[in-house]
């Protein structure tokens, strides 16, 4: 016993024994709370903490993948299903919808005209030759279409009837040529008739012509079928005007009309099969 | 049922099916790229590389059927379409029968032709026969360009047709 407490392995252990405590009383009393030594054994061992922290992080993932990759499965299966069904009822939404804003149209319209009889239609297809937007629509002469009948979206006057099958028919937009319609000007009540040339067709514009020189037709002015002829009924929309010219080689006038919808863009439209003063000449 | 005639049938069938997809592709607004306000009237090349290789009267029903449903969409003259289809057809197969030898410039050369004979019809026959003005202007900027877009799918539909005819003929052995 002697000899152990006067070697020096035992003076050694006393000291070590002494900083540690001292340590300890520093840790207690100081602000950080930690004791020389272990701030200077954390400064030198942390990396190597942080690195087999690492190291045991990863391992957990890797091994969690392999342990649960039939659960992340089954999991990316269910998800992916309810996207899918949130999908489709999204698709029946929007398709509710549209049909939704159609058939307020159409009330509006039968408010206002209670005399019409109408049949919906949808744009089935187009002749790729035909550069004055002739379309198709998916309802004939079983629901009522004939020939002549006008075409309208809304208030607006699309076009006129020219072919008609069974289920399906041919319209002729109102940028045809051939298509006329007699017409006056809402604010000034002048009578006219519309028409078109190719190159005005090609800028979706009409000419509003028969305009008497003395024309008070302005920028602006609204366009609409006056039902003389019983082709079109009375207060169709067809456009705005844009600009009033002379026409070349006569005295009259005439007027620059663009429709405000886009033909190109239309998908449904209705067909109006009666009116009151159909065919009166 | 003979293997030769199965096989005819299902040939047949086949262009019956590509007749009815780039109708609705051609037909349809949207389906199908339109550069700078051109349209490809895609029928036309389909119907002459099938004019090539079935020749004058097989091609000249599909060309029929081809037009049949083009008119269905189209304002003016139901049969117009039709009609030309079906000449367009029976024409070049024809000329591949007599004249010309079959392969991928001559469909190039019968095709762009089509077209361009193609425009220049519809432009007499529905601008100018209906007294409407500036045809001149409209062949310029919207027929003839279409033509020659139209031309440039020739060699989709003639390698098409080519692989079908070769699917489905049975090489006789002697």
């Amino acid at each position: 016993m002697k000899t152990f407490v006067k070697s020096k392995a035992f003076r050694v252990l006393l000291a070590m024994v002494i900083i540690l405590l001292a340590g300890i009383a520093v840790a207690a009393s100081g602000r950080n709370n930690a004791s020389p030594v272990t701030s200077a054994v954390s400064a030198v061992f942390s990396p190597l903490s942080r690195f087999s922290a690492f190291v045991s992080d990863k391992l957990g993932s890797l091994t969690g993948g392999f342990v649960s990759s039939s659960s992340y499965r089954q999991r990316v299966a269910e998800l992916e299903q309810q996207v899918a069904d949130y999908q489709s009822k999204l698709v029946e939404y929007e398709k509710y919808k549209k049909q939704v804003e159609a058939y307020e149209k159409f009330l509006e319209i039968k408010e206002k005209n209670p005399d019409y009889k109408f049949t919906a239609g949808t744009v089935i297809g187009r002749d790729s030759a035909d550069t004055f937007g002739s379309f198709k629509l998916n309802c004939g002469s079983l629901d009522g279409v004939s020939v002549n009948d006008p075409v309208i979206s809304g208030e607006y006057l699309i076009g006129v009837v020219s072919e008609v099958t069974p289920t399906t028919c041919v319209v002729l937009s109102v940028f045809d040529p051939q298509v006329n319609a007699s017409a006056y000007e809402i604010r000034t009540g002048e009578m006219g008739y519309t028409d078109t040339t190719v190159k005005m067709a090609s800028q979706n514009r009409i000419r509003f012509a028969g305009l008497t020189k003395e024309t008070a037709i302005a920028e602006g002015g609204i366009v609409c079928t006056s039902g003389v002829g019983g082709v079109y009924p009375r207060g169709l929309i067809i456009g705005t005007v844009s600009e009033v010219l002379a026409e070349d080689g006569d005295i009259s006038y005439y007027a620059i009309v663009e429709p405000e919808i886009d033909i190109d863009k239309i998908q449904d439209a209705f067909v109006i099969t009666y009116f009151e003063g159909k065919g009166d000449a | 049922m003979r293997k030769t005639t199965r096989l005819l049938i299902l040939r047949r069938l086949g262009f019956v099916l590509i007749i009815l997809a780039v109708n609705i592709l051609q037909n349809t607004k949207g389906f199908f790229f339109e550069p700078f306000g051109m349209r490809a009237f895609l029928l036309i090349p389909l119907v002459v590389s099938i004019g090539m290789f079935e020749r004058s009267y097989a091609g000249a029903l599909l060309g029929v059927l081809a037009g049949a449903l083009w008119d269905s969409a189209s304002a003016f003259w139901d049969g117009y379409n039709a009609l030309i289809l079906m000449l367009i057809a029976a024409i070049c197969g024809l000329l591949i029968n007599i004249l010309m030898r079959n392969h991928l410039v001559t469909a190039m050369i019968l095709s762009a032709s089509a077209c361009v004979i193609y425009s220049v019809a519809y432009v007499m026959f529905f601008i100018v026969a209906r007294g409407l003005d500036s045809p001149g202007w409209l062949l310029m900027s919207f027929y003839l360009p279409s033509a020659l877009y139209t031309a440039l799918f020739t060699p989709l539909f003639y390698i098409l047709v080519r692989a079908i005819m070769r699917a489905t003929t049975v090489e006789e052995q002697y």
